[in-house]
């Protein structure tokens, strides 16, 4: 079941991909530029599709997939990392991994206190690496008067 | 002899403090991120590529240190194959079989040292044959103009998800994915915006390097969420490890048979190392186990896909060094580094940089001597690494790969690009769609049109020129066999996965 909707949005995506293509006009005349723009992305829409309809006609067994309650701790995972890219450069590097590594470490089955220690060794660790050992500048947000 | 005197010039490259060191760290951190368990040589050099190519290291420095992490991920990937029964990646898959019964008899520390030494023979050995080799195919390189350029990329697609390849379909699927997501940003040819809904980020296309992390960096950590509860896993003791002469006799012929067959499926493309361990394995155990103690932890078990294993990661340089098409996942993350920095691999890399070819041949000879070298004494204090818990890990390799997309652009909307590639890995993966076709596809995509266009270019837009010499028939009838075969022969050539005999249904 899984392969025949992964095979329907590969078809899907492969008529807008291809549809879309079609707006595309190149600047150049015909005889200069034979392929156009478009041309390859329509090959690829092709190809695409075909790929999908065999999905959808021959699936592969489905995966084992992961159980709601793990599918919520997924998810917590992603919105902690998108959070931790949307605050990096306002509270800073070493607050923001702070609270990230203390958070995905707990949620992987550390102790909270394990978890919190972990993430503040990780945070200073990885910042004096990067920033002051490797030169990457890194942004320290309100620790930066420190 | 002209090979010699390039291969002096290597060594002068190579050993400059500074690319020893590199070529010494990098050998330790592979090893430490092989031994992890989970973790491979794929994602070992996808999470160093951005920190690499901001240090702003020069090309040859930067690909020794990669290189010298692919070979010690191979070392490091056998401890855990070898204690825990845990491949960290599809051609450690092998080593499992004899080498988990031998840990099981207390005689975990001579597993380790002779797969070591394999790994150090069949390392050697396709090192010795990248050197007799690239040359030449970078000579016959030369003869391919765009037509054959463009059919030898058709070639790369249909071969990369390799001859144990599952479901050909989805490996074509990938392929067209990563070349779909390739075509995002200013066309090179005419210069008008495809894909871009006008977004200013997405003008100047998508970054492989963020996809590369976010796919393989970012969807392990989804993985080990999943995986946490499967339970803990039974650790074997380290034993003291007694290498004999007489043992070493015994594997010697094993070793060396392993290493030339690993390096001939090295080289052909899509091939990879996964084919190389296990042709390995195969043939010595068909031909050679007489009495039947393959599989019960017979030395010859760990030696053969060790040095085969090795032996392919070798032949794998030649195909992306001398055309610029990767035989597997790690070269295709290694050929990314090199785009990167603005270094087209193929037959000019040879003419134009001779410093970055035979400086990395040099290294992989001076690597491999240090990973034997460090592996023999110091297998226990790797095999510690075992111990570290995932919940303190993962974090780290989520954050290092956070910090090197960051500083390659200090784009926050490259960071929420690669965490939305993260989960679509883990889709991918989970619905066991190789993610390495996509990577190519991304890496590929432009050169393949540029191509393309340049063959319709010198026949004013007739389309058979693609198949006009024999070189193109050639190329384009081995992309079909190299489709096709997968499908007829698969079941033979691949390893059976545990639990793949029992059916999982809907």
């Amino acid at each position: 079941m899984s392969d025949r909707v992964l095979g329907a949005f590969a078809l899907i995506l492969a008529l807008a991909y291809g549809l879309y293509a079609r707006t595309f006009e190149s600047g150049l005349q015909v005889a200069m530029d034979p392929l156009g723009a478009s041309t390859f992305p329509y090959l690829l829409a092709i190809v695409l599709g075909i790929a999908g309809i065999y999905l959808v006609v021959r699936p592969d067994p489905s995966p084992h997939w992961p159980d709601r309650r793990h599918m919520l701790e997924m998810a917590a995972t992603i919105l902690v990392l998108i959070a931790y890219a949307m605050v990096l450069e306002a509270i800073g590097f070493v607050l923001a991994t702070f609270a990230a590594v203390a958070f995905i470490g707990w949620r992987l089955g550390a102790r909270p206190v394990g978890a919190v220690v972990n993430g503040a060794l990780v945070a200073i660790a990885l910042y004096t690496l990067f920033d002051q050992v490797l030169g990457l500048p890194l942004p320290l947000g309100p620790l930066d008067v420190i | 002899m002209e090979a010699l005197d390039l291969l002096l010039f290597g060594f002068s490259v190579a050993l400059t403090p500074q690319n020893l060191a590199l070529a010494l760290l990098g050998a330790f951190l592979g090893t430490i991120i092989g031994a992890l368990p989970g973790l491979g040589p794929t994602n070992g050099v996808a999470i160093l590529i951005p920190l690499a190519f901001s240090l702003n290291l020069v090309p040859a420095s930067a690909l020794i240190l990669l290189a010298s992490v692919y070979y010690g991920a191979m070392y490091g990937g056998r401890i855990s194959s070898i204690l825990l029964n845990i491949p960290g990646d599809e051609p450690a898959l092998m080593t499992t079989l004899d080498g988990y019964p031998m840990a099981r008899q207390g005689k975990a520390g001579e597993a380790l040292a002779i797969s070591a030494i394999a790994s150090f023979i069949g390392g050697f050995i396709a090192t010795v044959g990248l050197l007799l080799f690239a040359p030449l195919l970078a000579k016959f390189a030369l003869l391919f103009g765009p037509a054959e350029y463009f059919a030898l990329f058709v070639l790369a697609f249909t071969t990369i998800g390799g001859l144990t390849s599952r479901n050909q379909m989805k490996s074509l699927m990938a392929a067209a994915l990563g070349l779909m997501i390739g075509t995002v940003g200013l066309e090179h040819g005419t210069g008008i915006p495809r894909y871009t809904f006008n977004h200013m980020e997405l003008f100047e296309g998508i970054d492989f390097l963020v996809a590369i992390v976010g796919m393989f960096a970012i969807s392990e950590i989804l993985f080990f969420i999943e995986e946490r509860a499967a339970g803990r896993i039974e650790k074997v003791e380290l034993s003291k490890a007694r290498v004999t002469v007489e043992m070493l006799r015994t594997i010697a012929p094993t070793t060396l048979r392993g290493s030339v067959i690993g390096f001939v499926c090295g080289v052909l493309p899509g091939a990879g190392a996964s084919l190389g361990s296990f042709a390995a394995y195969t043939l010595e155990k068909r031909f050679f186990d007489r009495r039947g103690t393959f599989g019960t932890g017979d030395p010859r078990g760990v030696a053969a896909p060790e040095a085969g294993n090795n032996g392919a990661a070798g032949g794998a340089l030649i195909p992306m060094l001398t055309l610029g098409v990767p035989g597997s996942g790690t070269t295709a993350v290694l050929l990314a580094m090199l785009m990167a920095m603005n270094i087209t691999p193929g037959p000019l890399l040879f003419q134009e940089n001779p410093d970055v070819v035979w400086g990395l041949i040099a290294a992989l000879f001076i690597g491999n001597f240090m990973l034997l070298v460090m592996n023999l004494p110091m297998v226990g204090l790797f095999a510690r690494v075992l111990m570290v818990p995932s919940h303190i890990l993962m974090p780290i390799v989520g954050m290092v790969g956070f910090v090197g997309i960051y500083s390659i652009s200090h784009s926050l909307f490259d960071l929420y690009l690669m965490i939305a590639f993260g989960v679509g890995g883990y889709i991918l993966r989970k619905m066991e769609v190789p993610l390495v076709p996509v990577i190519l596809g991304l890496l590929l995509g432009t050169l393949m049109e540029e191509n393309l266009r340049r063959a319709l270019n010198i026949s004013n837009g007739d389309w058979t020129v693609l198949v006009s010499s024999p070189l193109a028939i050639g190329l384009w009838v081995f992309a079909l066999v190299g489709l096709l075969v997968p499908v007829v022969f698969g079941k033979f050539l691949r390893p059976s996965r545990p639990g793949e005999a029992a059916a999982v249904t809907d």
